[in-house]
C-alpha cells in the first residue's frame, strides 16, 4: 500500500481509541475512549500516576497492543488498519524510547551493532554507510564515536539512554515517543538527557509523544498535555493553560501535590495547600468495569 | 546550646569490592537537633544513605565505618556491639525504607509485625499491644485499623504499605525517625499524603527526623536544614533558605537548578555537564572539580574542608564566598 502524502494536518491523530484487558471474569479499560492530535514538530506530554493508562496508550499507538476500539492515523496513514508488513515499514517513521534503557538493549551486541541493527532489519545502506551513520549518530546523541566497540553494560544510565536514542533516531523517524525516558535517571543526568531530547527536537525537526508520571518533566518538555486518570483523558490543554488554570479537580490536585522549591519570585502558580488533600483520595486501584458487557 | 540527638563526627565508610575499595563516605560531619527535621540530599552513589545506615549498622558486610564517631544521644553507636545496635534501632531509632513490600515480612499479619517490637521487648502485654498497634494504624490513615490488624502486606496499596512501614517505625516511640528515599516509590498525589503525615507525626512525638532523598522539592518542604551530599562529601549545610537563597556551593547550584518545577512553562533545561566520579577513586583535590564551572587549577590539587561562611551555614568550597555572591545578585538583578 503507498503511503498517502501527509504535507498538511496533524502527524499523529487518535480517535475515540480503548484498551481492554481481562481481570479475572470481567474486563477493564486500561484506556477509554482517546482521542487527540499531534502536529509536526510538537511534543503532546502525556501525564498521570501509576495505572492511569498511559504506557498503554503509547503501545496502542505504535500498535505493540492492538487497540479494540478506535483508530490511530500516523502520517497520513490508517494505522491500525496496516497489515504485519506495512506496520513494519511505517513503523520506521515511528520509534519508541524506554524507562530502562540496559534492559531493551541486548546485552551481546555492542553499542555500534546495536544502533546498526535497525538499518540492517529495514536493509538501508552498504556496511560502509551504515558505519558512517553509526558514527554520525553517536556525535549526534553526545557520544564518543570511539567507544562504538563496548557493550551496552559498560556505560552509566545516562549514557545508556543515549545510546537507545542513537538507535531510535537510525531510521530518521518523524515520531519518537518517549515512554518514562528519564525516569530512571538521576535528577543530574534527567537533565542532560531532557536537554539532549529538546537540542534534537530543534536540529531535527521532531515530534514527541512524551509520557511521564513527573509533572515538571511533561511540562518542560511539551507544547500541549493530556492529563491521564484510570484510562481516560481528564484534561487536555497548552502547557501554560493546565499550569495556569487548571479545569478539573483531579489535575489541580496533582499539581498541588508536587513539592515545590520555595524560591525567591518562584513558583508562579498558587502554593501546594496539602490540607485539601483527602488522605485516601487517590490511593485506590482503577475500578472494574463491571457494567462493561464482556465479549 | 542544646546536646544534639545526633552527632556525627568524620564519618568515613569503605566497602570492599572485587575491583578495589569504594569511598563511600569520605570524613561526614553533621548533627541533629531533637525535633529538627534534616534532609540529606544527593544523587545515587552520593554516600547519602550510606552515612546514616552505616552508623546505625544497617550496611552490607563488605562495608564498614573505618573512621569517625556518631553520638546518639551522647552514646557512640560505632562502638556498640551489633546487640546493643540493635536494642538501639528498635527502642530510639525507627527506619522507614523506599520499597515497603520488600521490608515488610510477606507472610505475617501487619498486626502482628508492628506488636512484634513491643513484645519483644516486653515493655507491653499482648492486649496493650494490639490496642497500640491499631492506633498506631489509624493515626497513620489507614482505614478500619481493627480489621486491617489482620490483613497481609500484598492486601495493602502501595501508599498504605508505606502507612504500615511508619507504623512499624513508630511502635517504640522513637527519638529519631530516619526515612530513606520513603515516597521514591510512590505516586505524587500518594506521595503528599505520606510526607504530609511524616511531618505532622514528627511535630506530634517531637521527634528528630532525618529524610534522605534526591528530590530538593521533598527536602526544601519537610525539612529545617538540609546537607547536599556529592562523592561522600557534605558539599553545603545550610537551612532551606540559605541554601535557596544564598547558595555557596556549585555543585548545589547545579542541583537546584536542574531540577524542574512546575511553573514555568516548556522551556530549555540547564544540566550540569559531565558525570559523577566513581567512588573507587581517591581524590587528591575536589571531587566536584571536572565538572564545575568555578574551578581553577587550585581545586584539583587542593581539597577544600567543610566550613562556615555564615551562622549555621557551612559550605565545601574553595570559592564559596563567589558562589553566593553570584547566586544574591542574580535574585536580585
Amino acid at each position: 500500500m503507498p503511503n498517502v502524502a501527509a504535507s498538511k494536518g496533524p502527524l499523529l491523530r487518535v480517535e475515540h481509541l480503548s484498551k481492554y484487558f481481562p481481570r479475572g471474569r470481567e474486563r477493564f479499560a486500561a484506556v477509554k475512549d482517546v482521542s487527540f492530535e499531534l502536529q509536526p514538530g510538537e511534543t503532546l506530554g502525556i501525564v498521570g500516576e501509576s495505572g492511569s493508562g498511559k504506557s498503554t496508550l503509547s503501545r496502542c499507538i505504535i500498535r505493540l497492543y492492538d487497540p479494540e476500539e478506535g483508530k490511530v492515523y500516523f502520517d497520513g496513514v490508517d494505522f491500525t488498519a496496516l497489515s504485519e508488513k506495512g506496520l513494519r515499514r511505517k513503523r520506521q517513521d515511528m520509534q519508541m524510547i524506554f524507562q530502562d534503557p540496559l534492559a531493551s538493549l541486548n546485552p551481546m551486541m555492542t553499542v555500534a551493532a546495536a544502533i546498526e541493527d535497525p538499518l540492517v532489519i529495514h536493509k538501508v545502506g552498504a556496511p560502509r554507510e551504515r558505519a558512517r551513520r553509526v558514527h554520525e549518530l553517536l556525535e549526534l546523541v553526545g557520544l564518543d564515536p570511539a567507544a562504538a566497540n563496548a557493550f551496552p553494560f559498560e556505560f552509566s544510565g545516562g549514557q545508556q539512554q543515549r545510546i537507545g536514542i542513537a538507535r531510535a533516531l537510525a531510521l530518521n523517524p518523524k515520531l519518537l515517543i518517549c515512554d518514562e525516558a528519564v525516569s530512571a535517571l538521576d535528577v543530574s543526568i534527567q537533565a542532560q538527557i531532557l536537554r539532549l531530547l529538546q537540542d534534537l527536537q530543534a536540529q531535527l525537526g521532531l515530534t514527541y509523544l512524551f509520557i511521564s508520571h513527573n509533572l515538571a518533566v511533561v511540562e518542560h518538555m511539551s507544547d500541549y498535555i493530556a492529563v491521564m486518570n484510570h484510562g481516560e483523558v481528564v484534561e487536555y490543554a497548552a502547557t501554560e493553560e493546565l499550569f495556569r488554570a487548571p479545569k478539573q479537580e483531579y489535575t489541580r490536585t496533582l499539581i498541588d501535590s508536587v513539592p515545590y522549591i520555595p524560591r525567591p519570585g518562584g513558583r508562579r502558580i498558587q502554593q501546594p495547600k496539602l490540607e485539601g488533600i483527602p488522605s485516601t483520595a487517590f490511593d485506590i486501584r482503577p475500578p472494574l468495569l463491571a457494567e462493561t458487557p464482556v465479549e | 546550646m542544646t546536646t544534639p540527638l545526633l552527632d556525627v563526627k568524620d564519618l568515613c565508610v569503605e566497602f570492599k569490592r572485587p575491583g578495589g575499595i569504594v569511598h563511600a563516605v569520605n570524613g561526614v560531619s553533621f548533627s541533629l537537633q531533637p525535633g529538627e527535621s534534616l534532609g540529606i540530599v544527593g544523587e545515587s552513589g552520593s554516600g547519602k544513605s550510606v552515612t546514616v545506615l552505616s552508623v546505625l549498622g544497617l550496611i552490607a558486610r563488605n562495608g564498614r565505618v573505618v573512621r569517625g564517631e556518631a553520638l546518639l544521644d551522647g552514646e557512640d553507636l560505632i562502638t556498640m556491639s551489633p546487640e546493643e545496635l540493635r536494642e538501639v534501632r528498635g527502642r530510639d531509632v525507627g527506619v522507614i525504607f523506599q520499597d515497603p513490600m520488600t521490608s515488610l515480612n510477606p507472610i505475617m499479619r501487619i498486626g502482628n509485625q508492628i506488636t512484634e517490637a513491643m513484645l519483644v521487648r516486653k515493655l507491653y502485654t499482648p492486649t496493650e499491644a494490639k490496642a497500640r498497634a491499631i492506633d498506631l494504624l489509624r493515626r497513620v490513615g489507614i482505614p478500619q485499623p481493627e480489621q486491617r490488624f489482620n490483613d497481609y502486606p500484598f492486601q495493602f496499596s502501595g501508599g498504605m504499605r508505606q502507612r504500615v512501614m511508619i507504623a512499624l517505625a513508630l511502635a517504640l516511640n522513637p527519638k529519631l525517625l530516619v526515612a530513606d528515599e520513603p515516597t521514591t516509590a510512590l505516586d505524587v498525589t500518594v506521595q503528599a499524603q505520606v510526607l504530609k503525615l511524616l511531618d505532622d507525626l514528627r511535630r506530634e512525638m517531637g521527634m528528630g527526623m532525618i529524610i534522605i532523598t534526591h528530590d530538593f522539592g521533598v527536602a526544601t518542604n519537610y525539612c529545617n536544614r538540609i546537607n547536599v551530599m556529592y562523592a561522600g562529601q557534605v558539599m553545603e549545610s545550610a537551612t532551606v533558605d540559605q541554601l535557596i537563597t544564598r547558595t555557596a556551593n556549585p555543585y548545589s547550584l547545579g542541583l537546584l537548578e536542574s531540577t524542574m518545577e512546575i511553573g514555568h512553562g516548556k522551556q530549555a533545561i540547564q544540566p550540569i555537564p559531565g558525570n559523577p566520579p566513581s567512588a573507587m577513586v581517591v581524590h587528591q583535590g575536589c571531587p566536584f572539580a571536572p565538572r564545575c564551572r568555578y574551578s581553577t587549577e587550585r581545586c584539583q590539587v587542593e581539597k577544600p574542608v567543610l566550613r562556615a561562611i555564615e551562622r549555621d551555614h557551612l559550605v565545601f568550597c574553595h570559592y564559596a564566598e563567589d558562589v553566593m555572591r553570584d547566586v544574591t545578585e542574580q535574585i536580585h538583578a
